[in-house]
């Protein structure tokens, strides 16, 4: 199968975020690499945390290197630029900084093997990402770090693959619940009715709060963020609210404290940005679910695949097989690959 | 001894002579106290790569558990000379130029937040930061001129911090790291990193962590601008933040 199949003429960009550390993300990386390079497609290369050195530095394991193509663009740090293989040539020195140095933009002129280390914060991933198509990539594929997850905001980037694997739990079910919670958030729907919709992108793109009833009336309210306001916001809500819009993050918190202090609750529907913003345990989601709690989103994100990876750091892993049949049974009609499974079979 | 004779691409542990390999560890075993515990203890060292292993202390720590200290050799070697480590670019000022340079370079006073996160109640590295008396003769940011310090103590919950952060418009975020179980600082440094983006402030604020498990190195990973790792000192924090915000223009 291939990834980049499921992969729109019109993405510009797309981000592969783990569950946990040593998910697979830079076996899924490579994978983009040599699926682009078949479909002579040109690429950009970057990544919130660091890809490509050979050891780990937490678990000190063995990691796998990123070998590119002539042609290929990458934005990495200094330090990591200096430790590349193959002959780079620097388009443009950024102002980023990261602890590995400044971030440069560079084309590589020979294949080999690279290490990256791109930008921190995800305004400057989206920053350095349209610079890398300025300079010719097709298609701009930033790799996350450790289970960061938030540059899969459709604000950073088109679409995601998300990998997940042994290295999340020692309990296969635990794995694949959790997997099944991060899907389902991802799959938020996005608010419905299309006038309602303008209006809450709006206050979302303003950084606002505020309250939309049945006759489309505004109420701002009067808070810099929803965390620890919860009782503010419930203040808001009455028998004639529809929508509740909270730009920023929504956390188990904030919707327990609006419960707790207005039975109105059952009657709106919460709206955040996109699911990145959602920080809800997939238990306190259940519970939530079940006393009528209402969730949507503006931007949904395009999920297109999910990874596995049936083997731990930490030495202990999962029949691949029945890892990866119980994972497309969870997650359908999602496509689930184990990209090394299917290295194995194809040679 | 004279240290050319050293060979720095294969160093071993120094005990009386060059390259004798002597090490000492400590650990407790859940068997009971006495001889076939020592034993274990014995065999357990050999197969951690020490030759003649001994038992040089053993106590009994009740409920069928005992307690070793152990000398042996230690049979590997490390390449020094291969060793990069990724370090911090920034010189670090006194107490009293970092109060300078922020004289200098803003026109108000910096708000910075710390606190140990999470599970972790050790609150002694931020402690040694932020407190007014400091640490070893360092004195903690709560002195500095210019700096309005504000230390939130430990177990915080990361929406707590980021509250707190939003509401008093903090500068930079120190976030401290001592004794965490398998590795759960780890998700818990994303997390926050995660709910800063979330709310829209990663940009304005300047994020470090500390903490003898943390690095520079690891820092990049986590999503965060620096990482303090054991032995530094308020002005080492002080210096990189007062630096970082010049750099990005947070004025």
């Amino acid at each position: 199968m291939l990834l980049l199949r499921n992969v729109k003429k019109d993405y510009q960009t797309i981000s592969v975020v783990g569950m946990a550390k040593n998910a697979g993300k830079t076996v899924v990386l490579n994978r983009l690499i040599e699926e682009a390079a078949e479909l002579n497609t040109p690429i950009g290369l970057t990544s919130t945390g660091r890809d490509g050195e050979r050891i780990d530095i937490v678990t000190l394991t063995e990691k796998p290197t990123i070998y590119i193509y002539e042609g290929t663009i990458v934005a990495t740090a200094k330090a990591t630029l200096l430790k590349s293989e193959a002959k780079l040539e620097i388009l443009e020195v950024t102002d980023y900084n990261t602890p590995l140095g400044t971030v440069v933009i560079a084309r590589a002129l020979t294949n080999g093997l690279v290490e990256i280390a791109g930008p921190d914060t995800n305004s400057q991933i989206k920053k350095v990402a349209e610079k890398m198509r300025s300079f010719g990539a097709k298609l701009v594929i930033v790799d996350g770090a450790i289970n960061r997850k938030t540059s899969a905001a459709p604000s950073i980037t088109d679409a995601t693959i998300l990998a997940t694997g042994a290295a999340v739990s020692r309990d296969i079910n635990k794995v694949i619940s959790e997997t099944q919670h991060q899907v389902h958030l991802y799959s938020i729907e996005a608010i419905a009715p299309q006038d309602k919709m303008e209006i809450a992108t709006k206050i979302i793109n303003d950084k606002k709060y505020a309250t939309i009833d049945k006759n489309f009336n505004i109420t701002f309210i009067a808070i810099s963020t929803s965390l620890n306001n919860g009782k503010t916001i419930a203040g808001y809500i009455n028998e004639n609210t529809n929508y509740v819009i909270l730009s920023g993050s929504l956390v188990s918190k904030t919707i327990d404290d609006i419960i707790s202090a207005t039975p109105n609750y059952k009657r709106v529907v919460f709206v955040v940005e996109d699911a990145t913003k959602i920080f809800i345990s997939q238990r306190d989601w259940y519970l939530l679910a079940k006393r009528g709690v209402k969730i949507n989103v503006v931007n949904k994100i395009n999920v297109i695949a999910v990874t596995v990876n049936p083997l731990s750091p930490y030495g202990y892993g999962f029949p691949p097989e029945d890892f990866l049949n119980k994972m497309k049974q969870a997650l359908l009609p999602l496509p689930v690959m184990d990209v090394m499974m299917e290295d194995i079979y194809d040679k | 001894m004279s240290i050319e004779n050293i060979d720095f691409r294969r160093v071993k542990p120094y005990g009386d002579t060059l390259n004798d390999g002597m090490v000492q560890l400590s650990f407790t075993l859940p068997v009971p106290y006495g001889e076939e515990g020592k034993e274990a203890a014995r065999r357990l060292a050999h197969s951690m790569g020490l030759d003649e292993p001994n038992v040089v202390y053993s106590k009994d720590m009740g409920g069928g558990f005992s307690y070793y200290i152990m000398y042996g050799k230690c049979q590997h070697t490390v390449d020094y000379s291969s060793i990069e480590v990724v370090k911090m670019e920034v010189d670090t000022l006194s107490m009293e130029e970092v109060e300078e340079f922020i004289g200098k370079n803003f026109t108000r006073d910096i708000v910075v937040i710390g606190a140990c996160t999470g599970t972790d109640a050790h609150t002694v590295g931020i402690d040694a930061i932020m407190n007014m008396k400091g640490f070893d003769g360092h004195y903690g940011l709560e002195r500095y001129k210019g700096i309005e310090a504000y230390n939130l103590g430990s177990q915080v919950p990361n929406e707590e911090l980021v509250a707190k952060a939003i509401e008093l418009k903090a500068d930079a975020i120190l976030i401290s790291q001592v004794v965490t179980q398998k590795d759960v600082h780890i998700p818990n440094l994303t997390q926050l990193v995660e709910l800063l983006e979330a709310e829209g402030i990663r940009d304005k604020i300047v994020l470090a962590c500390g903490g003898p498990r943390l690095s520079h190195e690891l820092a990049k990973e986590l999503g965060y601008d620096a990482g303090f790792g054991s032995g530094s000192y308020a002005e080492d924090v002080a210096s990189f933040v007062v630096n970082e915000m010049v750099k990005r223009n947070l004025k």
